[in-house]
């Protein structure tokens, strides 16, 4: 029963998953640039982001159309607000890739003054991250949001790690101090990403559960 | 019974029969006063049969049987002393259709109460129970004009003026605005608001909407069974028990 009311719950979880499969997109090329210094590959992943954007508002108004023409409720309503609330995560998420871009389009001229190991790391957690939270989120998995939220201290360890390395460097040496400002400073936001998946992994746990949780 | 304390109903172990059908099985719950209670469920799940019983309104049909208590002020109103008639004027009754008399908006509010031999000032009584239900400043110059000229939503309010101007406690609702657009539905449920202050209300709906909107606590029941009874909040938002989920949800019923 309900046939439309079903399907279009389905092509809301679709367009979730599409969304971050386009973050997923995004931080690969935001990767790829940096660890070959591609500011072609850059400029790609900085435009790129537009379709997130769109896809956001997308999400947002079939939302909305749903909750004022369907009527949901218990627990398709609290799936549909937490789709809701985690399309804007999603968005946040793929605005650090577009960071990560920004960062590698400047620094694609310059040597770096480090081998660039953990700053990929983050992103390539981030991006499984933001998969896995979506994914736990569409499909109702309860063990996958905990379980992903629980990689958020990898994303800080790595964050921290980058951190020592890279004031180690400016001690060493202050000409390294530009570079590695700004690497500190996309340390950090990568470290953001691992946040918002865990609060898409805790709109996962609401939509199942009906309660706010801690992760 | 002594109307002038709590005006609750009790159920207890509550089972209802048309014959060999079984329609109710075993209820027990607490209505508490001054609540809006929704009964909800699939059409002859038995909420309409339920309703009924709370006012012995099932007496009037020949083959249906009532078991276990109502208690209303402590009292069981299906014990062999308990006047039916008096009944249903502690507990009264809005049904579905609007039914006003043949008579004017005046006589079918006073009806009641004269043949109860309302002593009182019958206009002031007339006139406060068509303000309780905000129907006053529609009817005002036209009184004595015949109570069926008014519109659906109007006839609805007058039903409910003439319940309220018996001075019942419990006021039962069968789907009361199943019949009504949707404006008439908007005034009738602002009533419900209005008149919770006063009343206990036990209300049948189809609308799960309005359930959600009007009620304190919703009660859903299958097959003559209450599969959940709780505060709507929760009913509406977190059921415990998924085949409430799946009727308010509209994937069965």
């Amino acid at each position: 029963m309900r046939e439309h009311f079903t399907q279009e719950i389905l092509g809301i979880n679709q367009d979730m998953q599409k969304m971050s499969v386009l973050v997923e997109e995004n931080i690969r090329r935001s990767l790829k640039a940096l660890t070959s210094q591609d500011a072609k590959l850059a400029k790609e992943a900085i435009a790129a982001d537009a379709k997130v954007n769109e896809l956001e508002l997308a999400i947002t108004d079939r939302c909305v159309l749903f909750i004022a023409k369907e009527q949901p409720v218990a627990g398709d309503l609290r799936h549909i607000v937490a789709c809701l609330k985690a399309v804007s995560d999603i968005e946040r998420i793929g605005d650090y890739a577009v960071h990560a871009a920004k960062r590698a389009k400047e620094l694609a001229d310059e040597k770096y003054i480090k081998p660039l190991v953990d700053i990929p790391k983050m992103l390539t957690l981030g991006l499984e991250m933001c998969r896995d939270g979506v994914g736990s989120l569409v499909n109702h998995d309860r063990a996958l949001a905990i379980a992903t939220a629980a990689r958020d201290a990898d994303m800080d360890n790595l964050n921290k790690q980058v951190n020592r390395e890279l004031l180690a460097l400016m001690f060493e040496d202050k000409d390294n101090i530009k570079q590695a400002t700004k690497l500190q400073f996309l340390s950090r936001i990568l470290e953001r990403m691992g946040d918002h998946a865990v609060t898409i992994c805790s709109w996962a746990l609401y939509s199942v559960d009906g309660e706010h949780s801690e992760l | 019974m002594n109307p002038e304390t709590s005006a609750g109903l009790d159920l207890k172990g509550v089972n209802i029969f048309y014959g060999d059908f079984h329609a109710v099985h075993n209820l027990s719950m607490t209505f508490q006063s001054r609540e809006i209670t929704a009964l909800i469920g699939p059409s002859g799940c038995g909420k309409s049969t339920l309703l009924r019983s709370l006012n012995r309104m099932n007496d009037l049909i020949p083959s249906s049987r009532t078991e276990g208590e109502v208690i209303f002020h402590g009292k069981n109103i299906y014990d062999a002393d308990v006047d039916p008639v008096q009944v249903r004027r502690w507990i009264g009754m809005v049904f579905q259709k609007p039914n006003p008399f043949p008579k004017t908006i005046f006589e079918n509010v006073a009806w009641g109460a004269r043949i109860n031999g309302y002593k009182g000032d019958m206009e002031e009584l007339v006139v406060t129970s068509i303000q309780r239900v905000a129907l006053w400043d529609e009817v005002k110059d036209k009184l004595q004009k015949p109570a069926l000229a008014l519109s659906g939503g109007q006839q609805q309010r007058l039903c409910i003026a003439r319940t309220i101007a018996v001075k019942p406690e419990i006021i039962l609702m069968d789907e009361p605005t199943s019949a009504l657009d949707p404006i008439s539905t908007a005034k009738i449920e602002d009533l419900l608001d209005e008149l919770k202050k006063s009343y206990t209300i036990i209300i049948v709906t189809h609308n799960m909407q309005q359930a959600g909107r009007v009620s304190d606590k919703a009660a859903f029941m299958l097959t003559g069974v209450m599969e959940e009874f709780g505060p709507t909040d929760q009913i509406f938002f977190n059921p415990k028990n998924p085949k409430t989920e799946a009727y308010i949800s509209g994937r069965f019923g």
